[in-house]
């Protein structure tokens, strides 16, 4: 059961590649809700549907059927440019990888979607976000000079400035390797256990999910299970069960 | 191997579209021009050998006065040479025929044909032999008073069989009536000029000829060859004519006509040049780009085994394919281009009978070598580039670790320039000897050689430029702003050589400013200064004709003049160099020209004598009272002492003699200009309207005061340049063609960082807004780039020409003008990869692998 809030939910949500024979049914009818501070992690082998529920979840993409809900906001009613003030103000990113734009410093990666709003950060907020994640030193280094753990968790760190309603993660520590990735997915618990926000995250790694509150499993396009205070083995335990 | 290039060409198709599009407009103007001109001299063989059928032999005055323009006409053929010749043996028929010019008035009473080509006035023979002209319609003229028109002229001028035709010759107009329409062989009339035709006495009459012809055409009797006529006839002939074959005659006329020709062909092929010059950044860049973007292709076939050499040779096979594809293309568009030309020449005046464009097999090969080898050679670089592609960037991201230092760039961009700016200096300033390349060529080679330079040394300071030319933008224009103006500090390299192309055609364009400038500020300045008269009165029409001298006399006698002087232009030869030779009147003319007496004085000049100009006397050696030697047109060769050596911008030419002299020594007697000063007390207007009361009767004949004089002069340049101006603007926009280019290139690479930002919430607007002003960013150094070089070969043109008396004037403002107008050109190059980057789908971009 969610804790407080939902922060974002999908109702009946159904998402159809292609044509005729050739015709995919990524999300085959999805019923699924996210709580407000917590960690949710999306489960599922390849073909599952889990990148696409993400990406329709984040307003990136667009349902065949259904509804998506950030909030209160249905996605489904907003052109595409309030869209994009959405993920610009409410929603928070990180990318398995090309998550920064190259030409500008890790501070200035931070304050990106900000400066793309023309407003101003909240410096006490962004300098608790900077510490926390622990890339103070880094700051004005370019992502060519910064290592891939660094690299993401600039990443996270400016998913976390705007202060959003909602961030989601798509394999984020997946080219990383298990000590950095231990590290970022450290930093996202802290994040909404200290800081208070809320984060859906896709995965295929058990471990990844075990640091998650929460966690959702997927196969074929439906939602086919569910389990709260994960653990690694447990997870395993429980996809030997779906796979048989 | 071959399949993989071609399937990898069509791949990117599209990335080549623009590369394809600049050849293309390069080697159509190459093809254009000589399909134009080819068909052009084809026309004219055609007319000219057209009118020498029926004619043998032509008789012609031999003396021909060196002249490089103008029109001296030498003396007449007497009546007895013609009897003489009839008696011939081997003449079968004989005809004297004359030639002038004129000056048709349309129903307006109005001149005709003020710029362009001039109204030929002939005798037409009264016999049954085809010749120059036939007839289309009415009759031939046959009596005094009548005149034949050729029918496009007619026809323009609303004139139809029946209709009365004010003409002039020397004095005031005489009517005619119009009898007949002819033509010139073929065509309607003869390469844009218009003729009148009279019988043969009328000729003589309007002519002043008395009882001389300008040639006598002759119809040998049939079987006899033309060549052994003229041999029969040379001998009784005297001195001063000489007996031709009409062949050799019709082909001196069309290779004079085609001598224009090969000028306007010459004129064309210079922008062909510098569009295929600046094609040739564009392609480099363009291939530069896509072996960067093929990285990992490359690096693929690499590792399963394909040698450097292989996948240079992929590379450049695709260049060729290119090149070939752009420059069938570009044949294509030439034809189309020279239909453009053709309707633009028959807009102009010319007539083109329905002839085929001449679509000649060395056009074709030149047309497809040039643009392949463009292609080709541009492509060099980055195919040798793709060589060292290594196999294990197909696996993993190779960072490219040739950073060549900037230092050897500088370097060799310095000796490069040198090299450049040393062709250029020998080009200007020193006399080249040589015969297989003329100065301008030199200079031209120059030029370029520069521009390479600076392409080479560019990305140096692409990063401080790029940044300063920003500067503003991250405060006006937010996030969008400071990507813009990072992105084109990125790759200092792409954005040096994009801009490069579009520095070549500011250069230009700046040198073209400079140039009409300091040619404006020239002629104003001199005719300040030299200008001391209240009004000038000048021919109008095709100049240098002249008119009665009447017209000066009676303008004299007005009571509002103070006084005035008249000259005269005429062409004779000075020590064996041609010389342009003016005729003054000693008593005035000092007081309405500026004229710097340096040595001697002018009371003796009727006497008679010369002055000289400065360089004239510098060139010939020689001091007053020394004697030169002068041949004219109509009496020979005279000794003529030297009287006084001057200078000054006032007068043209170099040579100076009293109309005294010149009366006795040039056939034709027309003044070309009265300056008149009037009375103090007068008024310019009621001076004016006083001078008018007489010229008005003489529809030839037109007033200016300085204000005219000024707007006049500066009128023909802006002509000029103007027509300059549209072939360069070519450049320009071939060059906007690249820029376009590698933005959208660049947009490709660049798909999963935009597909980021619109991710992270950066509007379609936003990322429209940062490719627009990268765009500007790099337009404006290229323009920067551009004109400070045009400055710099503006100067040392006018330095070069400074002799001549060329000031240097800067046009600011122009120039500030360009640079802004290449900022909006930036914008305008960025609408379409703009409009592509911000509709990049956000969910493909970042999936993009």
């Amino acid at each position: 059961m969610p804790r407080s809030g939902v922060a974002a939910r999908a109702a009946g949500a159904v998402k159809v590649y292609g044509e005729g024979d050739a015709q995919v049914r990524a999300l085959n009818g999805i019923d699924v809700e996210f709580g407000s501070r917590e960690f949710t992690a999306i489960m599922g082998p390849s073909g599952s549907g889990k990148s696409t529920l993400l990406h329709c979840l984040a307003g990136l993409d667009a349902l065949t059927d259904g509804r998506v809900y950030i909030g209160d906001t249905d996605l489904g009613s907003l052109d595409d440019n309030q869209l994009t003030r959405l993920r610009r103000d409410n929603v928070g990113f990180v990318f398995q990888a090309y998550n920064l734009v190259p030409t500008l410093n890790a501070m200035e990666n931070i304050t990106l979607p900000m400066d793309i709003a023309g407003r101003k950060p909240d410096q006490d907020w962004v300098d608790r976000i900077v510490d926390t994640i622990g890339i103070r030193d880094r700051l004005h280094h370019r992502p060519a000079e910064l290592s891939g753990g660094e690299q993401q968790r600039v990443a996270a760190a400016r998913a976390l400035a705007g202060r959003p309603d909602i961030i989601f993660a798509d394999e984020p520590s997946g080219n990383l390797d298990s000590t950095s990735g231990a590290e970022l997915l450290g930093f996202m618990q802290e994040a909404v256990k200290q800081l208070g926000q809320t984060i859906v995250m896709v995965t295929h790694d058990p471990a990844a999910a075990g640091y998650a509150d929460r966690v959702v499993f997927l196969a074929d396009g439906v939602v086919v299970g569910e389990m709260l205070e994960p653990t690694r083995e447990r997870i395993l335990d429980h996809i030997k069960l779906l796979e048989a | 191997m071959w399949r993989a290039t071609v399937k990898g060409l069509l791949g990117h198709k599209l990335r080549l579209a623009l590369t394809v599009l600049a050849i293309t407009i390069g080697v159509g103007f190459v093809a254009g021009s000589f399909v134009f001109t080819d068909t052009l001299g084809s026309v004219f063989d055609d007319l000219f050998s057209g009118t020498t059928v029926g004619i043998d032999v032509t008789i012609r005055p031999t003396i021909q006065t060196d002249t490089d323009f103008g029109f001296s006409l030498p003396e007449k053929i007497p009546r007895s040479v013609l009897d003489d010749v009839r008696e011939v043996d081997g003449v079968e028929e004989a005809t004297g025929s004359l030639f002038w010019f004129v000056q048709l008035l349309d129903k307006n009473g109005e001149i005709t044909s003020t710029n362009g080509p001039p109204t030929f006035g002939a005798s037409w023979a009264d016999t049954d032999r085809p010749g120059a002209f036939s007839l289309r319609d009415g009759a031939r003229p046959a009596a005094d008073g009548q005149v034949a028109l050729d029918r496009k002229t007619a026809e323009r001028l609303g004139y139809v069989v029946g209709d009365t035709v004010p003409i002039i010759i020397f004095e005031t107009p005489e009517s005619f009536t119009l009898v007949g329409l002819a033509g010139f062989g073929e065509a309607d009339n003869l390469g844009g000029a218009g003729f009148a035709l009279f019988d043969v006495p009328t000729a003589q009459r309007v002519f002043r000829a008395g009882d001389t012809f300008d040639s006598i055409d002759i119809a040998a009797t049939p079987g006899l060859a033309p060549e052994t006529l003229v041999e029969r006839l040379q001998p009784m002939l005297p001195d001063s004519v000489e007996a031709v074959t009409a062949q050799s005659v019709a082909e001196e006329q069309a290779a004079a006509l085609k001598e224009g020709l090969g000028f306007f062909n010459t004129f064309l092929l210079v922008f062909a040049g510098i569009a295929l010059f600046v094609g040739t950044f564009i392609i480099q860049n363009t291939f530069r780009i896509i072996v960067a973007q093929r990285t990992r292709e490359l690096a693929l076939f690499r590792a399963l085994g394909a040698t450097g050499r292989q996948v240079t040779g992929m590379v450049l096979t695709e260049a060729a394919i290119v090149g070939v594809v752009a420059s069938g293309l570009g044949l294509l568009f030439g034809v189309a281009l020279a239909n453009v030309l053709a309707i633009g020449y028959e807009a102009f005046g010319g007539d083109l009978p329905e002839a085929a464009l001449e679509v000649r097999l060395r056009t074709v090969v030149v047309a497809l070598a040039v643009g392949v080898i463009v292609t080709l050679v541009s492509a060099l670089l980055p195919a040798r580039k793709a060589a060292s592609v290594p196999p294990v960037a197909a696996m993993r991201d190779v960072e490219p670790t040739t950073r060549r230092s900037m230092r050897t760039r500088v370097i060799a961009g310095g000796l490069i320039a040198a090299f450049g700016i040393a062709l250029g200096v020998i080009g200007l300033f020193v006399d080249w000897p040589f015969e297989w390349i003329d100065s301008i060529a030199l200079v031209g080679a120059g030029a370029a050689v520069v521009f390479i330079s600076v392409a080479v040394i560019s990305p140096v300071f692409t990063r401080p430029a790029a940044r300063i030319i920003g500067a503003p933008f991250p405060r006006l224009l937010a996030l969008p702003g400071t990507l813009a103006r990072e992105n084109s500090m990125r790759k200092p390299r792409r954005t040096a050589a994009t801009a490069a192309a579009l520095m070549i055609g500011l250069a230009l364009v700046s040198l073209a400013t400079i140039l009409a400038a300091s040619f404006r500020g020239t002629v104003r300045q001199v005719i300040d200064e030299s200008f001391r008269a209240d009004l000038v009165v000048n021919g109008v029409g095709f100049g240098g004709i002249g008119f009665s001298s009447s017209i000066a006399d009676q303008i004299d006698a007005l009571p509002e003049i103070d006084r005035l002087a008249r000259t005269r232009f005429g062409q004779a030869s000075i020590e064996g160099g041609p010389a342009f030779v003016s005729a003054v009147q000693i008593d005035t003319f000092l007081d309405l020209f500026s004229i710097d007496l340096i040595a001697g004085g002018f009371e003796e000049l009727p006497s008679p004598s010369v002055a000289l100009r400065t360089s004239r006397a510098e060139e010939l050696g020689v001091a007053v009272g020394e004697t030169v030697t002068m041949n004219f047109a109509r009496t020979g060769e005279m000794q003529l002492p030297v009287a006084a050596i001057w200078d000054g911008q006032g007068i043209q030419g170099s040579v100076l003699v009293s109309i005294e002299t010149f009366e006795a020594n040039f056939v034709e007697q027309l003044d070309s200009q009265v300056l008149i000063a009037l009375r103090d007390d007068v008024s310019i207007v009621s001076g004016r309207a006083a001078v008018e009361s007489v010229t008005n009767a003489y529809p030839n004949v037109q007033i200016q005061d300085q204000a005219d004089f000024k707007a006049q002069t500066e009128s023909q340049i802006n002509l000029i340049l103007s027509l300059i101006f549209v072939m360069l603007l070519l450049s320009v926009l071939i060059a906007l063609l690249g820029i376009t280019n590698t933005l959208s290139l660049s947009i490709i690479e660049r798909t999963r960082e935009i597909g980021l930002l619109r991710a992270v919430g950066m509007s379609r607007k936003q990322v429209r807004r940062m490719i627009r002003w990268e765009s500007v960013i790099i337009s404006v150094f290229g323009a920067v780039l551009g004109i400070l070089l045009g400055i710099l070969f503006g100067w040392a043109v006018v330095k070069a020409l400074s002799e001549q008396g060329l000031l240097f004037v800067l046009p600011g403002g122009q120039l500030i003008g360009a640079l802004f107008a290449a900022g909006v050109a930036g914008i305008v190059a960025a609408v379409l990869p703009a409009w592509r980057a911000s509709r990049l789908n956000v969910l493909d971009a970042i999936a993009y692998e």
